[in-house]
């Protein structure tokens, strides 16, 4: 039996585009949404955060990313402008969003990170993660670092233990990680040559995924392999 | 026995560890350290003794002992760890993955310091400070500090490669050829040697013998930011690298005394690298573990509050215009004194000992700590204390050759306390903590704006800040002298009269907004001073100085518009006609940038780049010329091929850059 946050939250994600909510319209989980344009995606992202605001409640946005390209990378002025626009004032909706950063994959594979996440507010309804690859594809590889499955897992228990939806974002240019193909419900990719356009890769109402999702390639750490 | 001299260096040989002396009567002293190779860990709860004898069973593990040590930042209680001994250190990688995966074992520490660094801390040793010697069959027994005299009998030499041989030459010596295979044998009695030849590790370490100090003088010089080379120093010949060479040491000296690192060590990291050593020195003082990851996370916080807390150093836009009798005043290391006076530090930030008296930070309910002195400021007083003493005797300084040195030396510290602050917010610091960098700055933002308070209430008027620099006018000399101390004594922060301008401007940008960072002006010594235009940039060609030279002086005095416009026009003709007629000296357009990567490393085709690679040279320094083929290395250039258009344009935009805002066309 679904749980009655769980059918509130069966709604649609608002992202500001008709096309793109009929696409998310899910009972929970995790939507990982793709494209090789941060700034476009973050803006969506950003987008997102303001069209879903609800009074009483929080989103957290969770910026894992590498400091020395995009140290503050929202767009606060377009945040405040859009909220602006539907009615809701600045300061209720900075005061709603929680943010938590990271700038090294040390942070993220670590419990004390984890462990200060376990101090939000229970009412969360939407956590965004901008981005999942970023710290793995500017940080040199150390024997001790844990592959993707770890922060990839520890974010969808974030997400159920609040029962909010989480939003992934991944700029990355090579083939989606395959246990974040697993946990997420849906998977959109956008292309933007000529023009943009959005190819749902994954869906509960798909029967089958669109392309084909590896399920081996996964970097194995020696370590891992004893 | 003992005998008295200076710790120069440290090397290992068969996996021990050997320090170098050398002593006052010259000689060199290798002395065995009678000291193992050591990491600690962290077991989880109740589990240490039970590592301690696993452990101890391991083939490359000579002894485990327990210890009680601070492993949290965030907590002052000791935790029983394990220090473990190791005979083989080439190994210890191999052994230090095996122990991760050991169950109980929650994290290593102080793997990532270098086996000497930890031996001098732990003894409180610096290179290049005087000891008593005690040593008993060439084995170090200790040393005990005598003074801060520096070594006055360091042998150097330089060397280059010249026609496949190998040119050596030290002060007094003549020029000797030598071979790669005799090269060892020739070193023997070097303590420091120049040279840039080495290019790849595997020769250095094959054919430098143990225990020499090596420069590369070419990536020593690319480090450093504050380094101005002068015509003398050249890379190229032996003499000219004896003559930087001996530049540099000084530099070699201060950083490898404060950073514990060892002087070959200095010349091959980042000057940002040095904040882990100090810092590590600290900790281990304070009974800290050094971590190998960076454990410290940001808390969560909402927008509103990172709103208030993440923001850039305040700025006092100035209006566009000229202005009398104005007053610089700029904050010596402005945040670096912040962090030792506020006590800033992860350990110490929002600390629980402080219930009352604490130092709080405005804009935000956070308070520094003043009971305990935080990892931080106890690594970074030394060194910024030290560097307010050398800039104090420069100033004193009579004989340009000891003002010179002065300034190397205290420019040396600099890059350590312009980095430090970056450095507190930096991923990769096992001590950094982005909650202490903006405390950092809103104090910093706080201390600004107490000083324009100070000068509105003394009648001065601020007329451009920024960040750590202020510009307040309608004063006289004693006034300023008076407003600098006031700021002083109510921040804490030291606030110096840098100097007065009779006639400073403000131009406005391209695009009529107000900038930061773009003035020029003329002191009341008659010097000109400047920033943000090509006066003031290095890369920026002669040429281009002489014209804002000449033009400077004529905006800052002359009243009359109409007149002002006449003499402009002249000097904007007379510098075209140089371009026009090839009036001028090639080397006097070269634009000269350095190359701070490998050139294979960079994808742009930024103008210096396609020079450079056209004709790379030594000393990593594209100078290059605009001609009609695109630009060009000057040596590949003529004054019959330069693209006079480009000049005329540059020369063009550089006269609206100077104008824009203070003449009424140009506004």
């Amino acid at each position: 039996m679904q749980s009655t946050s769980a059918l509130t939250l069966c709604q649609q994600v608002k992202t500001g585009s008709k096309a793109l909510d009929s696409a998310l319209k899910i009972s929970g989980g995790v939507i990982t949404l793709r494209s090789t344009k941060q700034k476009w995606l973050s803006k969506l992202a950003a987008g997102i955060l303001v069209l879903n605001y609800k009074k009483n409640s929080s989103s957290l946005l969770l910026n894992w990313l590498d400091y020395h390209q995009r140290y503050w990378s929202l767009d606060l002025d377009y945040l405040i402008k859009i909220g602006n626009g539907i009615g809701i004032e600045s300061e209720e909706l900075v005061r709603s969003i929680i943010i938590h950063r990271c700038f090294s994959r040390d942070n993220i594979e670590s419990p004390e990170f984890w462990a200060a996440l376990g101090t939000l507010p229970k009412e969360l309804r939407l956590v965004v993660l901008d981005s999942f690859t970023e710290l793995y594809e500017s940080d040199p590889v150390k024997e001790e670092n844990k592959p993707k499955i770890f922060p990839a897992s520890m974010f969808n228990r974030l997400v159920s233990k609040h029962d909010a939806i989480g939003i992934i974002l991944d700029y990355s240019k090579k083939t989606i990680n395959p246990y974040l193909a697993q946990i997420s419900s849906v998977i959109i990719e956008f292309k933007h040559d000529e023009g943009l356009y959005a190819q749902v890769i994954k869906h509960p109402y798909l029967a089958d995924p669109l392309i084909e999702i590896p399920v081996a390639g996964q970097q194995i750490l020696k370590r891992w392999t004893k | 026995m003992k005998t008295d001299g200076w710790l120069i260096n440290s090397f290992e040989k068969q996996s021990r560890l050997y320090l170098r002396f050398k002593t006052t009567q010259g000689n060199k002293l290798d002395l065995l350290v009678n000291s193992l190779h050591y990491f600690y860990l962290v077991p989880k709860k109740n589990m240490v003794e039970e590592l301690a004898y696993k452990i101890s069973l391991h083939p490359n593990v000579v002894k485990t002992e327990i210890e009680l040590k601070k492993t949290r930042i965030l907590s002052d209680s000791l935790e029983p760890v394990l220090k473990i001994s190791i005979n083989c250190p080439e190994n210890s990688k191999e052994l230090e993955t095996q122990l991760r995966n050991i169950e109980g074992v929650l994290e290593l520490a102080e793997t990532k310091l270098p086996y000497y660094f930890k031996f001098i801390a732990d003894n409180q040793l610096s290179f290049f400070k005087k000891y008593e010697i005690a040593y008993n069959n060439e084995e170090y027994v200790n040393a005990k500090e005598i003074g801060e005299q520096e070594p006055d009998n360091l042998v150097l030499a330089s060397l280059i490669q010249v026609k496949g041989l190998l040119a050596l030459k030290t002060q007094e010596s003549n020029v000797e050829y030598v071979t790669k295979n005799n090269l060892n044998y020739a070193l023997r009695n070097i303590d420091i040697l120049f040279a840039s030849w080495f290019n790849e590790n595997q020769i250095r370490k094959k054919l430098i013998p143990a225990g020499l100090i090596h420069c590369d003088l070419r990536e020593d010089v690319r480090a450093d930011m504050y380094f101005e080379i002068n015509e003398k120093d050249n890379v190229e010949t032996l003499d000219g690298q004896i003559i930087l060479g001996k530049r540099r040491l000084t530099r070699l000296i201060e950083l490898s005394r404060i950073t514990g690192v060892k002087p070959d060590i200095i010349t091959k990291i980042t000057p940002g690298s040095l904040n882990t050593f100090i810092h590590a020195i600290a900790a281990k003082q304070k009974g800290f573990l050094v971590p190998d990851k960076k454990k410290l996370v940001e808390a969560p916080k909402t927008l509103l509050e990172l709103m208030a807390v993440d923001k850039g150093g305040t700025i006092l836009y100035p209006s566009p215009g000229t202005y009398e009798n104005v007053a610089k005043c700029d904050f010596a290391s402005m945040y670096p004194s912040i962090i030792c006076k506020y006590n800033i530090s992860p350990d110490t930030l929002n600390c629980s000992c402080c219930s009352e008296n604490k130092f709080m930070i405005k804009g935000i309910d956070w308070h520094g700590c003043r009971k305990i002195e935080g990892i931080i400021p106890t690594g970074l007083e030394p060194v910024l204390l030290r560097r307010l003493k050398l800039k104090h005797l420069k100033k004193q300084a009579i004989n340009a050759q000891e003002k010179q040195e002065l300034n190397d030396r205290q420019g040396a510290l600099k890059t350590i306390l312009v980095t430090c602050f970056g450095y507190l917010g930096f991923s990769n610091f096992a001590f950094s903590n982005v909650e202490c960098k903006e405390a950092v700055v809103l104090i910093g933002r706080f201390v600004l704006e107490q000083s324009i308070d100070i000068a509105n209430e003394m009648g001065l008027t601020p007329i451009y800040g920024i960040v750590d620099s202020l510009f307040v006018k309608n004063g006289n000399k004693e006034q300023y002298e008076e407003f600098v101390k006031k700021v002083s004594e109510k921040t804490g922060i030291s606030l110096e009269l840098n100097c007065i301008f009779k006639k400073i401007a403000f131009p406005q940008s391209s695009d009529g907004s107000w900038v930061a960072n773009k003035y020029y002006g003329i002191t009341n010594e008659g010097e000109i001073e400047s920033r943000g235009i090509s006066l003031r940039h290095s890369d920026s060609c002669k040429w281009l100085k002489e014209f804002d030279k000449r033009i400077i002086p004529i905006i800052l005095s002359e009243d009359n518009e109409k007149e002002l416009l006449i003499y402009l026009n002249s000097i904007l003709n007379e510098f075209s006609r140089q371009i026009r007629e090839n009036d001028v000296c090639l080397k006097d357009l070269a634009i000269t940038k350095r190359i701070r990567g490998k050139i294979s490393e960079y994808t742009s085709n930024a103008p210096h780049l396609v020079a450079y690679r056209q004709l790379p040279t030594q000393d990593n320094h594209s100078k290059f010329i605009y001609t009609t083929e695109g630009p060009k290395p000057i040596q590949l250039t003529n004054l019959n091929n330069i693209d006079k258009k480009k000049y005329q344009t540059l020369l063009q935009h550089e006269l609206e850059a100077l104008c824009k805002g203070i003449t009424k066309q140009n506004s």
